[in-house]
């Protein structure tokens, strides 16, 4: 009975080995480090994979150009990668992946078609940012090779943090939050976009690397606005701002306003607690915006910055002034030009005041461009001459 | 009893045990959305009523072992029935369970691997734990159950630090009344993932001390939910209650978001990994009431429980064999028929019923002693 | 006893059964010639008679001992001369009745005279170095302990360095080993209980335990599979090993050995059983648990913290050991993402040149480490040096500039190898070396399945081990607080030695 127990376990281990030689050793893998899509002449989807050239992973690496730009084409996202795979000789690993871009006429088009394969998507590491792009196509952003480091998504990506840590006027939007937003029905889709000035065609050789003068300069842009996963307009940098601030989105953010005697003083603000509160009172609602923050004086052109009560309070008078115009500026936008609720109130409505959301949720848009929004700016200067 | 768990051991066991069930909490993400915390809540009264009630059984037969329990109250004839019919439920648990990870395991951890081999391998480390005693069942749980321990507190002070939480996420609570969340609460409470737990009793009955013991299965319960609850409630605040229900399993999503530092990160895959031991454990408690079972029926020894072992665990390999096809199928069945039916069945209907009739045959003689079977896996 | 007409064909060879139990005969001569037939006449015995005679009487004697094994100057001047000048000076005549109480106890006063009348008894005595006297008339001996080998001198120890703490080791001397032990505790209640184990060998085996502190049914059961050993010859103390433990089968050892008095006075005072055996400088010590082949003394000498740490880097060293080239494997062939993305970007540059497979690669390397390492110990001192561990890392760098292995592939190695040579016991390094194979090999095939599948496999053996009926995991696996004071942490001393008043019997048992 040992005998026959011991030669089935053998026999057991021998066909389980058969497995060994047929996995994939990982330098035989092709890495994605971005996704792109472009519109397409046929109906479909172009999808622009950029893939890093893994010779130029080596210790010692020769002058080559460290990713390459493969489009394929096909009726869903996944069938665009199967005919990419068609196109490279070893199987496609999007361990790396950390961003997907929409072209401008993709989301303008709607970009809900794409999403399903992103969010169940297994293979990837951590989350990838989702990005549009202004005025260039996305394979024109994706060719593009950056003089800071080898992998240009890694500088996009850090482009788009630091906009949105230091600066205030971008945001990094992950795939879960696009999801939530398209498949329900409350809530607004905003993405940040990148363009890229200059000579695009130079900047995709590696000879750029080689000039001090940045040939083609990418920066982070306007943000989207989105409706049902369609592109409806653009915000400017200063509305980003404001409508960052709506949203307790902001970690940084820089302020100038005029000071007294004709100098401008330049403010730092930071640790924003904004709260929104909806409201519905005889069937009417409304909104109420409460954003606070800390103000950090830091450059006045005039050379002083005087330690007075009266200083403190004209830069904190100042600075709501300046911030409640852009905002209501803001709000007027969205009333007037884009004539739906680009805020995403409609969140806080339904998560408040469900019943009066379910029973208005189709004539919401006509309701909003007369809801009343009240704002209330509460700046706190912490420190000043910093 | 030749073999004796102590109590923290049989705590922690039951814990790990519901903490295995982790896997399907998903099926009822998709229709409840943000509400999917609240039937857990209820169902976990259920499952503490549920459980507190298994116990009389033993109370009512003076706390003797499981067979000579059921003997007394049922009568030699009908408790072989009804051996047969719960060893066919635990077989269909442990292919479902089985099914589950082998689906997850293929998707993330092999993809393109061969089921068959994947079964062959599991089934043979789980016979391989049958093979030992009731003690290292016992042990081993205690050292599952600090990793569970380990883990959870980590994903906390992992997902705490790194993102955001939308509190407002939960909201609005019940918006399409109460109607619901009745049937998945109530489900809940007998099935996945707080029920189950008749096996638990075969367990039991090697506990030293019944009698001042009966607590603990309250105790344990509350904990796993405590565990369960928390992770599906960070899953509402981070992920969002649309973007958690792509999927099926809330404890594998978060780990997935988590990562430490920004470095190490793909933190599921390790879990997955961890999480098939705690389903092995569950499986290998189901494997051993029904090795009691059918050792009771068929009057073996103890050299022959190894043979009927082998053909329990053949068995459902056979099952996976043949009957995986489609998953969704399978996921369909048990969600729509298994649960609904047959759990209600086996895990309310029949062990109220033998709860019923040991009440009504409490006074009389208790089975003779000399038919107790000598208990070891 | 005609040494001519010995053949070596014709020679009747005793078995043990005939003689152990035969009573001396009443004549000397008879009693030599027996003797010398059945140590085969071998060129170290001495064995004649001895007549001595003074006014009274005249004594017929036989007189035997071994050469080599017993101390020349004693047998000839403290015996030998102090008898006959004794005799001589004796002024009555001795009774016959009492002649050998008067030998014994008069006239051979010395320190150790025992008197026994089996064949047995005598030539356990003899090829002990005792000096055997026969008296002609009588059927009983006296045996006069004479000890005298040449034995090693207690030197260092050589494989359970501490840097602080006692430099002494024990040696092959059975005496001088239960001596070491005795001279750290002087308590009397410090037994040692003798067994002589081996029919060919006639091995000298002590068990030493202190009464009160060692289970009574522990002792019971070690005395049973002591006496119930069947075994010829015992060479070493490991062959006792094997006949000690339960019949489980395991690589994995449950008997601990020492090289250390303090360790085992240690271990005693916790409540173990230590065994010593002759010949041997090993001294066994159960029954153990699997943190015990993870500590060495230096932890208690000094400051808990420092103790701790050390504890802590071994179970990592033990960790890396186990699971280091298992888990390279998941990651470069199967899942990759657990890696940060520069690392796998480094990895898959450096393996861009390589020819071999990644399972071939690790497989070969780790081999290759592996015979570097026992050629390393097996080699004498003259050119043993020269292939040391670092030796063969310069191995690895040339082989790695040959594009033959990859860079990250060495380091794996080597770290592994410092790992396992980091674990205090030999025994248990060896036994990890050969379990990590098993555990990359279901790396190697299932990935992170086959790895976690493999730990499950590991940890249900290790929980069902017994090291005489103490769970292997003891202080992990049914968890017993006060084990957990000297697993992974080293508690302060005040609290790790502090016994409950009136509980007896081992300090960290289960509670």
């Amino acid at each position: 009975m040992k005998k026959f127990k011991i030669f089935i376990l053998i026999l057991v281990s021998a066909l389980g080995l058969y497995g060994c030689g047929s996995k994939q050793d990982i330098n035989e893998l092709i890495f994605i480090s971005a996704i792109g899509f472009d519109k397409s002449e046929n109906d479909g989807f172009k999808m622009i994979a950029q893939i890093v050239n893994n010779n130029v992973l080596v210790p010692d690496p020769p002058q080559i150009t460290p990713v390459v730009i493969v489009t394929s084409e096909g009726e869903t996202v996944l069938d665009c990668l199967v005919n990419l795979n068609n196109l490279l000789p070893n199987r496609t690993y999007m361990i790396n992946l950390q961003m997907v871009v929409f072209s401008e006429e993709v989301a303008k088009e709607g970009i809900n078609e794409y999403m399903h394969f992103f969010v169940n998507f297994s293979e990837a590491q951590h989350e990838y940012n989702v990005v549009i792009t202004k005025d260039i196509s996305a394979e024109d952003l994706m060719s593009q090779i950056s003089v800071f480091s080898m992998f240009p998504t890694r500088v996009l990506i850090n482009k788009l943090k630091t906009a949105t840590d230091y600066y205030g006027f971008a945001r990094m939007t992950f795939v879960e939050e696009v999801v939530n937003t398209l498949r329900s029905d409350y809530g607004t889709l905003v993405l940040s976009s990148i363009t890229a000035k200059g000579d695009l065609e130079k900047g995709k050789s590696i000879d750029q690397t080689k000039e001090t003068d940045v040939v083609s300069k990418i920066e982070i842009s306007d943000i989207g606005v989105f409706k049902d996963g369609k592109l409806k307009g653009w915000l400017s940098k200063d509305e980003s701002v404001a409508y960052n601030f709506i949203h307790n989105k902001i970690e940084r953010a820089y302020m100038t306003v005029d000071g007294t005697k004709g100098n401008k003083i330049s403010n730092l603000l930071r640790m924003n607690k904004s709260k929104i509160t909806v409201e519905v009172k005889n069937n009417q609602p409304s909104v109420y915006i409460d954003i606070k923050f800390n103000v950090l004086v830091t450059e006045d052109t005039s050379l002083v910055i005087e330690i007075e009560k009266a200083y403190e309070e004209h830069v904190e008078r100042m600075i709501k002034e300046k911030l409640t115009k852009q905002i209501e500026d803001l709000i007027v936008k969205g009333k007037s030009y884009f004539e739906y609720d680009i805020f995403g109130f409609s969140e806080y409505f339904y998560k408040y005041e469900p019943k009066w959301y379910e029973a208005n949720k189709l004539f919401y848009d006509e309701i909003f461009k007369t809801m009343p929004i009240y704002v209330n700016v509460i700046p706190n200067i912490e420190r000043m001459d910093v | 009893m030749k073999e004796k768990i102590c109590l923290k051991q049989f705590f922690k066991l039951m814990v790990v045990y519901i903490i295995a069930n982790d896997t399907v909490r998903g099926i009822y993400a998709h229709d409840l959305k943000q509400d999917v915390w609240i039937p857990q809540l209820i169902g976990v009264l259920i499952s503490v009523l549920l459980f507190t009630l298994y116990l009389f059984i033993y109370k009512n037969t003076k706390f003797n072992d499981f067979d000579n329990s059921m003997k007394h109250v049922l009568g030699k004839f009908v408790s072989k029935i009804i051996y047969v019919l719960y060893i066919i439920y635990f077989l269909a648990i442990i292919f479902f369970n089985l099914t589950d990870m082998q689906e997850i395991i293929i998707l993330h951890l092999l993809p393109g691997y061969s089921d068959i081999m994947l079964n062959l391998i599991m089934l043979g480390a789980i016979l391989y734990l049958l093979s030992k005693k009731v003690e290292v069942l016992a042990r081993l749980s205690e050292l599952v159950f600090l990793g569970i321990i380990a883990i959870f507190i980590a994903m906390i002070v992992f997902s705490t630090s790194i993102h955001v939480f939308n509190f407002n996420n939960v909201l609005p609570i019940l918006n399409k009344g109460y109607l619901p969340i009745v049937r998945p609460a109530i489900e809940m409470g007998y099935s996945v993932p707080f029920g189950e737990l008749f096996v638990m009793l075969v367990i039991f009955q090697h506990l030293d001390n019944k009698e001042k013991h009966t607590k603990v299965g309250t105790y344990s319960i509350l904990t796993a939910s405590f565990i369960l609850t928390t992770v599906t409630l960070l899953n509402i605040f981070i992920i969002g209650p649309y973007a958690m229900s792509y999927g099926l399993s809330p404890a594998f999503r978060l780990a997935r978001m988590l990562d430490i530092e920004e470095y190490l990160q793909r933190l599921d895959l390790l879990l997955i990994g961890y999480h098939m031991i705690v389903v092995f454990v569950k499986i290998i408690v189901l494997l051993y009431g029904a090795s009691i079972m059918v050792r009771s029926i068929f009057k073996l020894k103890e050299k022959q429980t190894k043979y009927s072992n082998l053909i329990l665990v053949a068995i459902v390999f056979v099952a996976t064999l043949f009957l995986t096809k489609r998953y969704t199928d399978i996921l369909v069945f048990r969600r729509d028929f298994f649960i609904k039916y047959i759990g209600l069945i086996m895990e309310v209907f029949f062990p109220l019923l033998i709860v019923i009739i040991s009440f009504a045959r409490k006074g009389k003689k208790i089975v003779n002693p000399n038919d107790l079977l000598e208990f070891e896996i | 006893m005609n040494q001519n007409t010995k053949s070596f064909v014709k020679e009747e060879w005793l078995s043990e059964d005939e003689y152990i139990d035969k009573i001396l005969f009443d004549d000397v001569k008879e009693n030599i010639e027996f003797v010398s037939n059945t140590l085969g006449d071998s060129f170290d015995l001495v064995i004649r008679e001895i007549v001595l005679k003074n006014v009274h009487q005249e004594i017929k004697l036989g007189f035997a001992v071994m050469e080599g094994l017993s101390d020349s100057v004693f047998v000839n001047q403290v015996i030998l001369d102090n008898l006959a000048n004794r005799f001589t000076k004796l002024d009555e005549k001795i009774k016959k009745s009492n002649m050998v109480d008067y030998f014994e106890k008069t006239l051979i006063p010395l320190s150790n005279v025992r008197v026994e009348d089996k064949y047995g008894k005598l030539l356990n005595h003899l090829l002990n170095g005792d000096t055997i006297i026969m008296i002609d008339g009588f059927t009983c001996f006296l045996a006069i302990s004479s000890k005298g080998f040449k034995e090693r001198a207690v030197e260092e120890p050589k494989n359970n360095v501490s840097v602080k703490g006692s430099k002494e080791a024990f040696t092959e001397s059975f005496a001088t080993n239960v001596s070491l032990l005795r001279k750290r505790m002087k308590n009397p209640n410090l037994r040692v209980k003798t067994y002589i184990i081996g029919k060919k060998t006639n091995c000298n085996i002590a068990l030493v335990y202190i009464k009160g502190l060692c289970d009574e049914q522990l002792l019971n059961e070690v005395d049973k599979r002591l006496n119930a050993t069947e075994i010829e010859s015992i060479v070493d103390s490991s062959y006792l090993k094997y006949f000690l433990k339960e019949k489980q089968h395991s690589i994995f050892p449950l008997i601990y050995d020492t090289e250390r008095p303090d360790s085992v006075i240690g271990g005693l005072y916790e409540g173990r059983f230590a065994i010593i055996v002759d010949g041997s400088p090993n001294v066994l010590i159960a029954p153990v648990t699997f943190s015990n082949f993870l500590t060495s003394a230096e932890d208690y000498f000094s400051k808990t913290f420092v103790g701790t740490a050390l504890r802590i880097m071994r179970v990592l060293a033990v960790a890396f050991a186990l699971f280091l080239p298992a888990a390279y494997m998941c990651i470069v062939k199967f899942n990759s993402e657990l890696l940060p993305i520069n690392m796998v970007y480094s990895i898959t540059g450096q393996r861009t040149n390589v020819p071999l497979p990644a399972d071939l690669e690790i497989i070969l390397t780790c081999f290759a480490f592996d015979l570097l390492t026992e050629a390393g110990t097996r080699m004498p001192r003259a050119v043993g040096t020269a292939l040391s561990f670092v030796g063969a890392i310069v191995i690895g760098q040339a082989a790695v500039e040959a594009s033959l292995i990859s860079s990250m592939m060495l380091i794996i190695v080597s770290v592994n190898g410092i790992g396992t040579l980091l674990i205090p016991d030999y025994e248990m390094s060896q036994t990890v070396k050969f379990v990590r194979y098993f555990i990359l090999l279901a790396a190697l095939v299932y990935g992170i399945l086959g790895f976690a599948i493999a730990v499950f496999v590991l940890l249900v053996h290790l929980i069902s081990l017994r090291s005489f009926g103490k769970p292997y995991l003891q202080p992990l696996a049914p968890l017993a607080k006060k084990g957990l004071l000297d697993s992974l942490v080293v508690a302060p001393l005040g609290k790790l030695l502090k016994r409950d008043k009136d509980k007896k019997g081992a300090i960290n048992e289960k509670v």
